[in-house]
């Protein structure tokens, strides 16, 4: 996503406490993908769930500032979760109005977007949470990827992801069927503890 | 088989997910595996719940195909065509990541295709921080001269033409090493993809995209341009498939001065080729009309009319042959519009139709299939079937409906002055008014008084006691209302600016500037009603109402809104124009987008409900002495996404900040500041005045 990079760069600007400041990217670096599907999910378009994306980030990261000087303390990673959560929330909530000429679509000023929404979207709720604990798998699997070998993977994936039956996976690979299963269990306890380490460092600071 | 063995105990297990044992104990354990179904169970229930298993098999196994990482795109440079490898070579070094490199301000992003001409790159304005689509000349071709000036020119014509259904040209570079047009960045699909993936298309949908070409090739054609490649390709569904765009105007010709230097050297496809083009010989307008006859064939059947093995075999087809029938391709395709699309088709220029004849009659057609009962083909379609040797379609008529009354006009053309006289003094309250240095809402508006009336309509209203309701739509232009002590509503419909200066005839002005729009009277609900469409000009309406009017307006550029000396409800809403009301009195909502406003009421009411919006534009709000309303105030950063890609922003504001001021007038100023833009000023003389806002905005009540 093109203009994000550029914004996440001039936005960090806004940002004091260096340390918050690699909190933001990583955090943004897993959010990301969390708010465009979820927009895409409720019937946006690419283009509409890129300027959805666009204008939460901004107005979470425009009130970075003002957060750093009323707060000193930690904490910094669970507010904007918050934070974030609340301005998808509502920017998903909002009926986009409609634009005379071309059926382009606006959003509501991004100040409002930080407000509580008063009666959140059920719906929209349910499905930011779906997305981020899906995103928060795809981020562990990436990361046990990188760091196992790939038959072990392969074992893993063919069964658990594919469907592939256990015996069906072991001749694939041409490994007794013992080893699949030591490997895909392997490989899925590496994967729920990263799981569970990433929600954790989301939900405490 | 059931071994009970060593293994099966549990500390195993998890020192084994642990990583805890050694090779050899390790290649035991798996050994045991392969016999122990307990403590496979047990190991994969040890690894993680049921649950967990289930929620990673189904995130990862139905992750949705447009995933975040298929977004970024960055495209392997290597599997590249050579002429956009030869291009991306050229860019600029960039530090952004992601980008290919940079053009000018632009960060190129990715490649979205590659034609003939140029490839399109995907990039992002840095500056107006949005998407867009360069078109960049090939290497080859920009190092003819003579390409690169005629690109330079027909893209400069190209970019004048301004209609909904032709790609807008933001801008164009011609001096830099690689010639480039920036254009909004359209998703597509192109009508060739989907052809080739959906097949030909339903009948009315046929009509709809037939009209919307013809539309903008009018509006082209007005310009004095001419498309020359009009093709499945060239033509982008925006929206779904609710809008097509005709893009790459012009640019035909810029290749034909690098490569047609020899007769017959003819680049891509010429199958979309009108006889005249085929032949080489000069081309009119009527040559984009028989492309667009070949495009309705292919949305009709499927595929092209003149097929051949070789270009030239094409040609030779174009040029001597008629198509194989459209009806025996597509049984389900009625004979008129076999008929019309064969009219298209004629290897005679002067025997198509113009480009606004065929928009007319594709649009009557639409209307017609939509409302068989209620709308009749159009004559001469139904005399054309009923004259070829297709069989003949019955048609029935019944009358339109009744209570959209349809007003046809005195057209009156007066020479000098308008039907008002210069406007009274707006600056009601105008001692109150603090040393703001000019009002951007007034220096931007210009007076028109000595614009020359193109079109008065006259037409009483209110009916008795009612409060009429005046609903005016325009794209471009400005609206000028003005309430008066009669009750009557007159619409001066003004020239556009540059007929006047050009000093044409009303002949002339009315072929080639006529403004089209659509005005009714809704008797049920006393409401007059003016939109336009297809506005290639700007649209000036003054207009004159009874005081007691509730007046709606919108425009979109090229112009403003102002309101005076009106007591009913007002609603103004703009995009890129300024909001002036003045003298008002009751009930006004406002909002713009890139526009200023300036607003002033004469009396309001204790309980008035007042709401301004701007967004990227100044808010000048002066009220009278002593009130009491609860106004809700917003300016800010707007979203700048679609809606902004017509004109650039007035200023990007890079930060905001917030401020209230008690100024020393006893008046209450409240203003975010961004970037240095952007005020919101409220003036009271000792008002009471509470704000409604939300708490981020820093106002409080007072």
């Amino acid at each position: 996503m093109p203009s994000i990079p550029e914004t996440r760069k001039s936005l960090l600007l806004e940002i004091r406490d260096s340390s918050n400041r690699l909190a933001w990217e990583e955090f943004v670096e897993l959010y990301r993908p969390v708010i465009y599907r979820a927009a895409v999910s409720r019937g946006l378009q690419h283009a509409d769930a890129l300027d959805l994306l666009q204008t939460v980030f901004v107005a979470v990261a425009n009130s970075i500032a003002r957060w750093e000087e009323a707060n000193s303390g930690g904490r910094f990673r669970y507010w904007l979760l918050r934070v974030t959560r609340n301005a998808t929330l509502n920017a998903l909530s909002r009926r986009p109005r409609d634009s005379p000429l071309n059926g382009g679509h606006r959003y509501d000023s991004q100040i409002d977007l930080l407000a509580n929404c008063p009666q959140p979207d059920a719906d929209a709720v349910t499905l930011i949470d779906f997305e981020y604990r899906r995103e928060l798998y795809l981020k562990a699997a990436k990361q046990v990827k990188a760091v196992i070998q790939e038959d072990t993977w392969l074992a893993f994936e063919l069964t658990a992801v594919k469907g592939l039956g256990h015996e069906a996976a072991a001749r694939e690979l041409g490994k007794s069927i013992g080893t699949v299963y030591a490997s895909r269990s392997r490989v899925m306890k590496r994967l729920s503890a990263a799981v569970a380490q990433m929600e954790k460092d989301d939900r405490e600071d | 088989m059931i071994v009970k063995t060593k293994f099966c105990i549990q500390n195993r297990l998890t020192s084994f997910l642990e990583g805890d044992l050694n090779t050899r104990e390790e290649a035991e354990f798996t050994k045991h595996l392969d016999q122990c179904e307990a403590c496979r169970e047990s190991l994969e229930k040890r690894a993680a719940d049921q649950a967990i298993w289930d929620e990673a098999s189904s995130f990862l196994a139905n992750c949705p195909a447009a995933t975040y990482d298929d977004l970024d795109g960055g495209s392997e440079r290597d599997n590249l065509p050579l002429p956009v490898r030869q291009i991306l070579e050229l860019l600029a070094p960039t530090d952004a990541s992601n980008s290919l490199g940079r053009l000018d301000s632009y960060e190129v992003l990715g490649v979205v295709g590659c034609g003939a001409m140029g490839a399109v790159l995907k990039a992002y304005d840095r500056p107006l921080d949005r998407i867009i689509a360069l078109k960049v000349m090939h290497v080859s071709l920009a190092a003819s001269g003579t390409a690169r000036q005629r690109f330079a020119r027909e893209a400069k014509a190209a970019a004048g033409v301004l209609h909904s259904h032709v790609v807008a040209i933001h801008g164009v570079c011609t001096t830099h090493r690689l010639p480039y047009l920036v254009m909004p960045y359209l998703k597509g699909p192109s009508l060739q993809q989907r052809i080739t993936e959906n097949g030909p298309l339903s009948l009315s949908e046929v009509l709809r995209i037939g009209s919307q070409l013809a539309a903008g090739l009018a509006a082209a054609h007005r310009e004095g341009l001419i498309h020359r490649d009009i093709k499945p390709a060239n033509i982008m569904l925006d929206d779904g498939v609710e809008n097509v765009v005709i893009t790459d105007f012009g640019l035909a010709r810029a290749i034909d001065d690098a490569t047609m230097t020899r007769s017959g050297a003819i680049t891509g496809t010429p199958e979309f080729m009108s006889p005249e083009q085929a032949r080489g010989e000069s081309i009119a307008f009527s040559s984009d009309v028989f492309s667009l006859g070949s495009v309705l064939y292919v949305l009709c059947t499927g595929r092209s009319p003149f097929r051949a093995q070789t270009a030239f075999g094409v040609l030779r087809r174009i040029t001597d042959e008629e198509p194989a029938l459209i009806q025996e391709l597509n049984s389900e395709i009625p004979s008129w519009l076999c008929v019309l699309i064969q009219r298209f088709l004629a290897k005679e220029p002067d025997r198509r139709p113009t480009a606004i004849e065929a928009h007319q009659v594709l649009q009557d057609c639409l209307a017609h299939v939509q409302q068989p009962h209620a709308v009749r083909l159009p004559l001469e379609l139904s005399q054309l079937v009923s004259r070829s040797s297709l069989k003949k379609t019955v048609f029935r008529f019944l009358p339109l409906g009744v209570f959209v009354m349809t007003i046809s006009f005195a057209v009156i053309f007066l020479s000098s002055i308008g039907f008002f006289g210069p406007p009274a003094d707006g600056s009601v309250n105008s001692k109150l008014l603090p040393p703001l240095s000019k009002s951007p809402a007034e220096s931007a508006m210009a007076t028109h008084d000595k614009q020359a009336v193109f079109k008065t309509i006259d037409v009483p209203f209110p009916v008795a006691d009612q409060v009429g309701n005046l609903d005016l739509d325009i794209n471009r232009g400005f609206i000028e209302v003005e309430g008066y002590d009669g009750s009557h509503v007159v619409i001066e419909v003004l020239y556009p600016p540059t007929a006047t200066k050009k000093k044409l005839t009303a002949g002339e002005i009315q072929q080639k500037f006529a403004p089209r729009f659509d005005f009714g009277v809704e008797k049920s609900t006393n409401k007059i009603k003016l939109d336009t469409y297809n506005q290639s000009y700007p649209l000036n309406l003054r207009v004159k109402v009874p005081v007691r009017t509730n007046v709606k307006l919108d425009t979109y550029y090229d112009g403003y809104l102002q309101v005076k000396n009106v007591v009913g409800e007002i609603h103004a809403e703009s995009q890129n124009c300024d909001i002036r009301l003045l003298q008002i009195g009751g009930t006004a909502m406002a909002s713009s987008y890139n526009g200023d406003m300036m607003i002033r009421f004469t009396k309001l009411a204790d309980d008035a409900d007042l709401d301004f919006e701007s967004y990227n534009g100044s808010i000048d709000l002066q009220l009278p002495a002593d009130v009491r309303a609860t106004i809700g105030l917003t300016t800010g950063l707007g979203s700048y996404g679609t809606a902004f890609e017509m004109v650039p922003l007035r200023k990007m504001p890079d930060e905001i900040a917030q401020r209230v001021q008690q100024s020393d007038r006893a008046a209450y100023q409240v203003s975010t500041v961004n970037g240095g833009g952007i005020p919101i000023r409220i003036e009271t003389e000792k008002g009471d005045v509470v704000l409604r806002k939300s708490p981020s905005l820093g106002l409080k009540p007072e």
